[in-house]
């Protein structure tokens, strides 16, 4: 590609607790271009959350550099939309105002802020909550919210460490639906952390592959799927072909067995 | 009557039950054992004290309240105070936290003498004491609570760069609510207790005073009759702390937020349903 990567990373490497710590990342070369969603895929403990922190700027690399439009990371980025794997919402605050925290944080809340928060709350489903308190929320409405919490201020960078992780099967597939949807609106970068193979395929325009101990990507995939994306593409050949490959590249790393 | 009301009502009714049980206890105790009365009055002497000097026990009684009061809000004030900065600057905390132990450490009791050479006979020393007392408990619930807040909710203010007095005010301090009111229901017991130790050691009004001045003439009423007062005055003050509580956090037993919707809001709403009748036509 021509265009310049919008986050680039050479040689990065995150060693946690001194000289003789964990070695979390080494060697961690990756450039992602503006638009990419880009799957990090890999076991727990691959360091594929620790990648996804070091581009937040919520740690630092102990080797390497590491650049996100151009610029070293050394704080987390100016308009940067980040998910969880816990959703984080405050419990205090009910749904609109959890997700106008980024602007609250960036400043103060304006008209346009409330009037994009309820317009993304609309998009999934959540227009007749804006005023309950999270508790009163499923686990998958509360990482609904979370996501709109995410997309309030357009971030041209959205990352998202396993954001559906604790959420039960088909909840996950709704919303696997709802973030794709999304994208195809703003065509964000997004870097998503996952570990399911199928996740990451259904939602990226590319999956790259983590080993662990240090954790380096291993493999790079640029999966041929239509743009506008259905869950009946999980039961293609096209599909399965890409999971094999992906399987036996945990087959290979001695994570799966049979 | 609905189900609510009942619940209610029985909800009310159990600890008056507890209080008459004990009430009845007693006073089959001093009949059965015949227990004089210098030593332990019949309830229904303790009643009669009460009422044949209803207006000046109610001047004791609110004495010794507002010294209790004042001493609780100067150490809610400065407890929570101490909290946060002991909590955002671990510097601070080095120097400061060692130093407020050690202090702590002095029994209030022995201090109270001296109160009274730096304050005099009124009612301020009888307050630094009640401070003194309550303030510890805040410090470490309070701070406790500062301390509480998941780590992925600092990760997140942090990625969405919020500042340090935002941070505090929109995510700590809520927060820390359920432990601050912890503090703050101990700290208001130990106040009233701090309020006694004070009138103890010097005072001419309040149910501390009270207490000593019948100890001194054997009339074991009227103590008894101040220990009621001060019994049901520190359930009073620690309801008023759980009213306080219950208003401050509406989250936790509410679902919805009572609010009036914001202009924009309201602006959101009319252009969605005008844009849904278009689209019928």
């Amino acid at each position: 590609m021509l265009a310049l990567p919008f986050i680039s990373a050479r040689q990065v490497a995150k060693r946690f607790g001194g000289k003789a710590g964990v070695l979390a990342l080494d060697g961690v070369n990756l450039d992602i271009h503006p638009g990419e969603f880009v799957s990090l895929l890999g076991p727990s403990g691959c360091g594929k959350s620790t990648f996804l922190r070091c581009l937040a700027g919520l740690e630092t690399p102990s080797g390497g550099t590491l650049t996100v439009g151009g610029a070293a990371v050394t704080a987390p980025p100016a308009q940067l939309g980040i998910a969880l794997q816990r959703d984080a919402l405050l419990e205090w605050l009910d749904v609109l105002d959890n997700v106008l925290l980024p602007a609250d944080f960036g400043g103060q809340v304006q008209d346009h802020h409330v009037t994009r928060a309820i317009e993304l709350l609309r998009m999934v489903g959540l227009a007749d909550f804006l005023h309950a308190y999270p508790r009163a929320l499923s686990g998958g409405m509360r990482q609904r919210v979370a996501i709109c919490r995410a997309l309030l201020l357009d971030p041209p960078l959205l990352l998202m460490d396993e954001p559906f992780g604790a959420l039960d099967a088909l909840t996950r597939d709704q919303l696997n639906v709802d973030l794709h949807r999304l994208w195809l609106r703003r065509r964000m970068t997004v870097v998503f952390v996952t570990h399911s193979i199928s996740e990451a395929l259904f939602l990226s325009t590319r999956v790259v592959v983590f080993t662990p101990r240090p954790g380096r990507p291993v493999d790079d995939l640029l999966p041929e799927f239509p743009e506008h994306r259905r869950l009946a593409l999980r039961e293609t050949p096209e599909f399965g072909g890409y999971v094999q490959r992906l399987r036996g590249q945990f087959e290979a790393m001695g994570l799966i067995h049979e | 009557m609905s189900e609510k009301t009942l619940k209610a009502l029985r909800r009310m009714a159990l600890p008056v039950l507890g209080a008459a049980s004990f009430l009845l206890l007693w006073d089959l105790v001093v009949r059965l054992f015949h227990v004089p009365d210098y030593l332990i009055p019949a309830p229904q002497a303790v009643y009669e004290e009460l009422v044949s000097f209803p207006v000046w026990y109610a001047q004791q009684s609110l004495y010794t309240a507002a010294v209790a009061l004042a001493g609780f809000v100067g150490a809610a004030v400065f407890g929570f105070l101490f909290a946060v900065i002991i909590t955002e600057s671990p510097l601070l905390d080095r120097i400061f936290f060692p130093l407020f132990i050690a202090l702590n450490s002095v029994p209030k009791v022995a201090i109270a003498p001296l109160f009274l050479i730096w304050f005099g006979t009124g009612a301020i020393p009888k307050v630094a004491i009640a401070f003194l007392i309550a303030v510890f408990a805040v410090v470490i619930d309070s701070a406790l609570g500062l301390r509480s807040v998941h780590p992925d909710v600092l990760d997140l203010a942090k990625a969405l760069r919020g500042s340090r007095l935002k941070v505090l005010l929109r995510v700590k301090l809520f927060a820390a609510l359920p432990s601050i009111f912890a503090g703050l229901k101990v700290a208001m017991s130990l106040a009233l207790v701090g309020a006694i130790v004070g009138e103890f050691v010097s005072s001419q009004s309040g149910l501390g005073q009270v207490i000593l001045g019948a100890q001194g003439t054997f009339d074991t009423a009227r103590v008894f009759a101040a220990l009621a007062i001060l019994a049901v005055m520190g359930v009073a003050l620690i309801g008023v702390v759980d009213i306080a509580e219950h208003l401050a956090m509406p989250w936790r037993h509410s679902t919805v937020r009572r609010t009036r919707p914001r202009k924009a809001e309201v602006a959101e709403a009319e252009a969605w349903q005008a844009a849904a009748l278009a689209r019928g036509k």
